[in-house]
């Protein structure tokens, strides 16, 4: 089971997975928004991370310091706005949200693969330590 | 939101009061619906992310709209999901109606499914009613 702590100084035992959830919003618990499943197989950890609705292109995954940050936002332009008509009800989010998870200082970008299918992020990363040579700020979504 | 089992026969209740309680009122946080009206088309965009098109499922009866969708996962595809170290996204089966009135018919909705969003959509009363006029042709 998943133990979660915050730690705000300098970390040396943190459980894998710790996550940090940046969007505390009211109205919107830490349950509801960017529900992650974890699990691990055949020496890789995969993330499934409900995240309907957003394009490729504005969800953004990022390592740094050991933390693996995945945030998407809406970048509807006012075009596309127009567009969708008169809102009668809104009850999906419609803003942008974050979240973090502690993956250790042996991952490298170029461990984590990620792709978007029927709204959810799988984000897979190895288990077991490699060494990467290639460096990159952003991990692809296919 | 009112629960109301009658019928609802005017144009301000449909706008109104199209949602019909969950079945499980503990399920508040799934299927989030928005409800647009563009042109002559009502448009509902309902959150479900993770299912396969199959699994989803959409009904029209007695003026109400059903949406339903279910995990169906055979053994082999649990078993090649590994290790599950954490669960926090919901795997049941989940549904929600709204209620949409009896002008509509089955072929008059339009579904489809993207990025996890289940869209549907059907014409507005007053498209109904333009279509229902019929002209006798003059020979």
């Amino acid at each position: 089971m998943q133990t979660m702590r915050f730690v705000p100084a300098e970390r040396h035992e943190h459980d894998l997975f710790d996550d940090f959830f940046d969007n505390m919003l009211p109205g919107y618990g830490t349950n509801e928004l960017m529900r992650t499943d974890i699990r691990e197989k055949d020496g890789k950890y995969l993330l499934d991370i409900d995240l309907p609705g957003f394009k490729k292109e504005d969800m953004k995954i990022s390592l740094y310091n050991g933390t693996l940050t995945i945030s998407a936002e809406h970048h509807d332009s006012q075009e596309e706005k127009d567009s969708k008509g008169n809102i009668l009800r809104q009850e999906r989010y419609s803003g942008s949200c974050k979240r973090s998870f502690y993956v250790g200082e042996g991952i490298h970008e170029s461990d984590i693969q990620a792709s978007y299918q029927n709204g959810i992020l799988t984000v897979e990363m190895p288990s077991e330590q490699k060494k990467q040579e290639e460096e990159r700020k952003y991990i692809d979504i296919r | 939101m009112s629960y109301v089992p009658e019928k609802r026969n005017s144009v301000f209740d449909l706008m109104e009061d199209m949602f019909e309680p969950f079945n499980m009122p503990a399920m508040g946080s799934l299927m989030k619906t928005d409800i647009r009206r563009k042109d002559d088309k009502y448009l509902l965009d309902i959150d479900l992310p993770g299912y396969r098109k199959e699994d989803i499922r959409i009904s029209l009866y007695n003026g109400s709209l059903n949406i339903s969708a279910e995990h169906h996962e055979s053994k082999e595809d649990k078993d090649a999901k590994g290790n599950i170290l954490r669960q926090e996204r919901y795997s049941g089966s989940c549904s929600r109606s709204f209620y949409v009135g009896d002008a509509i018919k089955d072929s008059d909705i339009q579904a489809s499914y993207q990025n996890g969003i289940l869209t549907v959509s059907f014409p507005t009363e007053e498209k109904k009613e333009q279509e229902e006029k019929k002209y006798i042709d003059i020979l």
